[in-house]
């Protein structure tokens, strides 16, 4: 067994300070944003996303993401929607992932939270609380 | 008497406006294991679960109404919103030789194409896992496979990764390729996975 090099040390002090992301924007159009700390950022792809912002899109936008567990989203026009928690292990691949679905609709292909516990993800709307388990599914909040 | 009747089939639209309706939809084109949902009032008391392809959920507060939309409907209504989801994550593994962090000359060549991926994708970001066979401890290879993770990782730095976009893991010996009882060495198990999403 070979020591551990120092370029390899230097490769996990590096890869640490991204471990607040939750996802990333992969793909916008028209107004999308990010509503972090009461301020509204506009997102591109590659815009990181974490744990309590709020992506709002605009009447004729859109915009997608994909999470640190894999788990996709879309979201359409007129799309309200928090983060608000997001816990995730990289070595048990286990966590827990709620958001809340104020108004809109998103598409989900769900990723290793759910698939390794049936309860950890969840996306609350102003009425119901739907738990979704290792699924692709729509949710359209009217 | 007409008139109340006028007057009714315009109230309704409004009162469920102001309900908060909402609705869930397993995509149709599901096949075998579609997965489930299940649908909870305010209160987390459940009540329903769909769990088939093309099953609907009409959801107001206290009440679900179940029904299966066909994949022309559900199309009709969704179908830009499914074209808006992301790529699928890409992995690819790399080999090791045995006891060593040193990969494989095939997986060496592999290297390329991780970077050709990330070059296709807008706002790509990589995950680097380690993985050993199950010869040693727990404890010693999740410690090992966080440095096999580390060691690709710091070769891809060498060729202009970009060091923003990584994470890096060790799973140890919890996800086998090639499932063996405990102290085998084995080849497929003793791999790096680079997920590019």
């Amino acid at each position: 067994m070979r020591v551990i090099g120092t370029g390899a040390v230097l490769a996990i002090a590096l890869a640490q300070p991204a471990w607040a992301d939750i996802g990333r924007i992969k793909l916008a159009s028209g107004a999308a944003s990010i509503e972090r700390d009461g301020k509204l950022l506009s997102v591109k792809p590659g815009f990181v996303i974490e744990t309590g912002d709020t992506l709002i899109i605009g009447a004729r936008g859109k915009a997608g993401a994909t999470f640190i567990d894999n788990t996709r989203l879309s979201a359409g026009p007129g799309t309200r929607m928090t983060f608000r928690s997001f816990d995730y292990n990289d070595t048990t691949q286990k966590g827990r992932f709620v958001s809340f679905l104020k108004k809109g609709a998103v598409a989900i292909i769900s990723g290793r939270i759910a698939r390794n516990d049936p309860q950890a993800m969840r996306v609350e709307t102003p009425k119901n609380i739907y738990v979704i388990r290792r699924a692709r599914v729509v949710l359209n909040v009217k | 008497m007409m008139r109340r009747t006028a007057l009714g089939w315009l109230a309704a639209p409004l009162l469920m406006a102001g309900c908060a309706m909402s609705q869930v939809a397993i995509d149709p084109r599901e096949d075998g294991d579609a997965g489930s949902v299940a649908v909870l009032n305010a209160a987390g008391t459940e009540l329903a679960v769909i769990d088939k392809a093309g099953a609907v959920a009409n959801v107001s507060g206290g009440s679900a109404s179940i029904q299966v939309m066909g994949s022309a409907a559900f199309d009709a209504k969704y179908a830009d919103l499914l074209a808006g989801l992301p790529a699928a994550p890409r992995t690819f593994v790399l080999y090791f030789k045995e006891n060593s962090i040193e990969p494989t000359e095939e997986s060496q060549a592999l290297m390329a194409e991780i970077f050709a991926e990330i070059k296709r994708r807008a706002g790509a970001d990589l995950e680097i896992t380690g993985h050993t066979d199950t010869v040693g401890s727990e404890e010693v290879n999740d410690a090992f496979s966080l440095r096999r993770a580390a060691e690709v990782t710091s070769y891809l730095f060498s060729q202009g990764l970009d060091k923003t976009i990584v994470r890096i893991a060790g799973r140890g010996e919890r996800e086998l390729r090639e499932q063996t009882s405990d102290d085998t060495p084995s080849a497929i198990n003793r791999r790096v996975e680079v997920t590019v999403r």
